[in-house]
Formats: C-alpha cells, sequence, structure tokens
C-alpha cells in the first residue's frame, strides 16, 4: 500500500543566503495511513519546524512531501493541527472557536459544534473564553476542534507540553480514544519530548538528531493495543526500549557538548 | 471601596466649598469674573433648552467624523498591517502626515469646503483617523504569529482572516487608539466651533465670553466636562465589553 504521507529527502534553512541555519537536513519518512507517529528530539532539533512543514506553514529548502501522493503547498482542511499554544482563539468562547472550524469546512451549526465539545467533556464550559479555562480544559477544546474538521490527518505539536500530568494521562487516553473512533481511519504525527508519552502513543517513534535535525532511527513500538500505563512500566521490554531511546538521545547530546567543549579549546 | 467614596465626595465638596466661600459669601473675587456656584446652578437649569440644543449640533459633528474615521482607519489599518509591502511603502507618508496637529487644518478647510458643518467634520475627521490607523496598524502586527498560523492551518479566506482573526486580535490596540480619538475629536470640535459655528457646546462658550457673560462662560465649561465625562464612561463600558475576553480568571 502505497504510503499516506511522504517525505522525501526534506531540508529546511531558515534566513537568507547569506546567513542561513540548517534545521532539518535530509529527512526521509513514509507515514501510513492509520499510523500513529511520535517524533522525540533533543530541543532544537527541528521536530516543530517538521510539523510546520507537514502543515504547510512553511516550504522546504529542497526535498519534497507529498499528502497521498500530491506535494503538499499550503495549509489545508485536510491537516488539523494542535499547537502547545496558541491553537484556540482567545476572543471566541470554546463553542464559538469550533463552530469557526467547522465553518470554515462547511456549513455548521452550533449544536454540530456542541457535540464535539460533549466529546471531551466539556459541555458545560461551552461559554467559556480561553483565558477562562485551565491549560488542560484548553487542549482539550484544540483537540476537539481538531477532530470536528474531520481531517485524515492530525499534527500535534507538543500539545500536552503545558499540561499538568494528571490532565496529560487524561488527554493521551482522549487521543487514543478519539483516534480509533469516527468513520475514516485517521492518521497522527506527534511531537513530544517526553520518552514515555511517544511509547504510549506511537506504533513508531522517529527520533530525531540534534540540530540540524536528522532522523537518528526509527523505532518500531512492539506492544499491543489497547496499551496498559501500570502494566507497560513494568514490562522489561518497555523499560529496555525506553533505555534504549533515552541513550540515543544522551549520545547526542553529549556528542554536542564535547563538539561546543572542542571548539572553545578547551 | 467605602472610604474611596468618601474621599471623593470629600473632595468634590472641599472645591465647592472654597468656591462658594471665595465668591457667594465673602466676595473676595471679583464677581464679574467669577461667577458663584448658585449663579452658575440657576443658568444651567435657565438655558438647558440652548444646551440641549447644542449638545445635539455638538454630537452630530462629533458622530459624523468619528463614524467616517471608524469606517476608513480600521479597514485601511488592518490591510497596511497585514501587507508588509503595503506598510513599508506608506510608511513614510504616515511619518509626515500622522503628526501634523490636526488643529491647523481648520483655516484652510474652512475656505476649502462649502459649509462650515462639512469643513468641522472634516477636521474631525482627520484628528480621529490618525490615532485609530496607527494604533490598528499597530495592533495587527501585535497580533500572535501562533493564532494566525492556527488561522491559517483552519484554511481561513483572506476576509476570514482580516474580520474574524486580525481585527478581533488588534481590538485592544485599536479601542486605545480609540479614545485618543475621542479625545482628540472633542478637542477639535469645540475647537472649530469656537471659530466658526453658530451652535454647539463650543459656539455657546465663545458667543457669551464675547458679550462678557462670564457666568454663562463658566457654565459651558462646565457642561462640556460633563459630556466629555459621559462619552468617555460610555466608551469604557463599551471598551471592555468589546474585550470580555481578555478578563482571565
Amino acid at each position: 500500500m502505497e504510503a499516506l504521507l511522504q517525505l522525501e529527502a526534506v531540508s529546511l534553512a531558515y534566513g537568507n543566503s547569506a546567513s542561513n541555519r540548517l534545521v532539518l537536513s535530509d529527512v526521509t519518512v513514509d507515514v501510513k495511513e492509520g499510523e500513529f507517529i511520535t517524533v522525540v528530539g533533543p530541543s532544537g532539533c527541528g521536530k516543530s519546524s517538521t510539523i510546520g512543514l507537514l502543515a504547510g506553514l512553511l516550504t522546504p529548502t529542497s526535498g519534497t512531501i507529498r499528502l497521498q501522493g500530491t506535494p503538499i503547498t499550503g495549509p489545508g482542511p485536510d491537516r488539523a493541527v494542535v499547537f502547545q499554544d496558541y491553537s484556540l482563539f482567545p476572543w471566541m468562547t470554546a463553542l464559538d472557536n469550533i463552530h469557526f472550524a467547522l465553518q470554515q469546512v462547511r456549513k455548521a451549526t452550533r449544536e454540530e459544534a456542541l457535540q464535539y465539545l460533549h466529546l471531551v467533556g466539556l459541555s458545560e464550559a461551552k461559554e467559556k473564553y480561553p483565558g477562562e479555562l485551565s491549560g488542560g480544559m484548553r487542549q482539550r477544546v484544540a483537540i476537539a476542534r481538531a477532530f470536528a474538521v474531520d481531517a485524515p490527518v492530525y499534527l500535534m505539536d507538543e500539545p500536552f507540553g503545558a499540561v499538568d500530568a494528571k490532565n496529560r494521562i487524561y488527554l493521551q487516553d482522549l487521543l487514543l480514544r478519539l483516534w480509533k473512533t469516527g468513520e475514516h481511519s485517521k492518521t497522527i504525527f506527534l511531537v513530544t519530548h517526553d520518552i514515555d508519552e511517544a511509547l504510549y502513543l506511537g506504533d513508531r517513534i522517529i527520533i530525531f538528531t540534534p540540530s540540524p535535525g536528522r532522523i537518528r532511527r526509527i523505532v518500531e513500538v512492539p506492544f499491543t493495543r489497547p496499551r496498559t500505563r501500570a502494566y507497560l512500566v513494568h514490562d522489561p521490554a518497555y523499560i529496555q526500549l525506553r533505555n534504549e531511546i533515552l541513550s540515543l538521545l544522551q549520545d547526542d547530546l553529549i556528542g554536542e557538548l564535547e563538539l561546543v567543549e572542542g571548539g572553545s579549546g578547551i | 471601596m467605602m472610604q474611596k467614596t468618601i474621599d471623593r465626595l470629600l473632595i468634590f465638596l472641599s472645591i465647592f466649598l472654597i468656591w462658594e466661600l471665595c465668591t457667594h459669601t465673602f466676595s473676595i473675587l471679583d464677581p464679574f469674573l467669577f461667577p458663584s456656584p448658585e449663579k452658575v446652578a440657576q443658568l444651567l437649569v435657565e438655558d438647558s433648552e440652548v444646551f440641549r440644543k447644542s449638545f445635539t449640533s455638538s454630537i452630530y459633528l462629533l458622530t459624523s467624523g468619528l463614524i467616517l474615521a471608524l469606517l476608513t482607519a480600521i479597514p485601511l489599518g488592518l490591510l497596511v498591517g497585514w501587507q508588509r509591502r503595503l506598510h513599508q511603502a506608506v510608511e513614510p507618508l504616515t511619518n509626515l502626515l500622522g503628526p501634523i496637529p490636526p488643529i491647523v487644518y481648520i483655516p484652510y478647510t474652512i475656505a476649502l469646503l462649502p459649509t462650515f458643518t462639512l469643513s468641522s467634520i472634516f477636521v474631525i475627521f482627520i484628528g480621529a483617523f490618525w490615532p485609530l490607523f496607527i494604533n490598528t496598524v499597530a495592533g495587527v502586527q501585535a497580533v500572535e504569529k501562533g493564532l494566525i498560523d492556527s488561522a491559517r492551518t483552519l484554511g481561513v479566506s483572506r476576509w476570514t482572516m482580516l474580520t474574524r482573526v486580525l481585527l478581533p486580535g488588534a481590538l485592544p490596540h485599536i479601542l486605545s487608539g480609540g479614545s485618543i480619538s475621542l479625545v482628540l475629536a472633542f478637542i477639535l470640535l469645540t475647537a472649530a466651533e469656537m471659530i466658526g459655528a453658530t451652535s454647539g457646546l463650543g459656539w455657546y462658550v465663545k458667543y457669551f465670553s464675547d458679550f462678557a457673560d462670564y457666568p454663562r462662560v463658566v457654565a459651558g465649561i462646565l457642561v462640556i466636562g460633563i459630556v466629555v465625562l459621559l462619552l468617555m464612561t460610555v466608551y469604557r463600558q463599551v471598551s471592555s465589553y468589546l474585550l470580555r475576553w481578555r478578563t482571565s480568571g
């Protein structure tokens, strides 16, 4: 089966020709339909830029990104995006945020929008503005908005990064539930700095090297679904895989540190 | 809360008392130039019909100029703030025209436009335009890039981007520009009325000072103060309603 999302030798550099900074270098990966991909890597490795590229907010300096065989040229309703912050418009109520997003793809009533708010257990907060909601609640609304649009692809840039541990667990399970509901199969591309989150959610984990970001390795997550947290953390295979990823990330960081030290002449 | 009210009342009372003592009670001040509170109060009642007419005439000029400014400055500001190239192109012009004190336009517009009404509306419009325009541009540029990205990922049209994202996003700046516009518009209104009007609050003060009727001048100034206070209060209420989403809990 052909891949849904194809990144082919994608590189991204910021700045002009005089001073450009390579952010991503030669990233090639195929994502299958219905797959849950998680991405981990040290900060500044271009994880977020990858989301920007897939969303069509950024254009690759070289290489191509294809969605269902067609190159991505800009943002589109076939990809829903959840950011760490700033997904929701602060001047619209929770309900209006979802309704507004729905209206961009089709004619929709506020009642329809309310269903999605209900899906994340926030129907009673429909008239609240994002500023009146907690960080966790805001992300629930943002996720509801993304799923309301019913796109085949979901791009999430550290969606639970600013949420406390308890809410994060709730949101992860909510996300898994939504991933498997609905008529169409959904493909998720989620960036995180939390290895446990990457392991718990992902079918495959893409591990990035420090800047410029390259794919260090792609790890298959062997655990069957539904996964149970309590069970996983005691599973030796889980612990081994987790340590393996951790040491990969640490090796890169140590490598980077030595490089800096060497450069300073110590 | 209670203390604040008492303090404020005390300030008002003492000023009133000093006024009363200096004029009516001990006649320290020249009664020709300084009318007593009783005299002013009596005139406020006596001339209430004139004040009502003056108010209507002034508000007509003020709102005409302000609405014109709203309808032009905000759409133009949204466009200029959004289009980087357009902004770079018009910036020198803004820097040149923006700081000109609008009051200097008064004699010229009176010569230029057929009626006094038109020229005052035009001057009020010019005065209100720049603060609104400059703040709208700044407001658009201050909208979080993340929110614009978020809107782009939803696939919004240009029109929706301008009206549903940039306009509300720039609203805090627009409203603070608007309060400057309102004050400036009122200054220009009264200035214009003192120069060439046959009605209005500014005209009232100027007209009676020509007759050395200073009690009426003081009454007129007091009325103008109250009108500005009322306008600003209404403006603040409207602003805080429009920005109700900003009150984070």
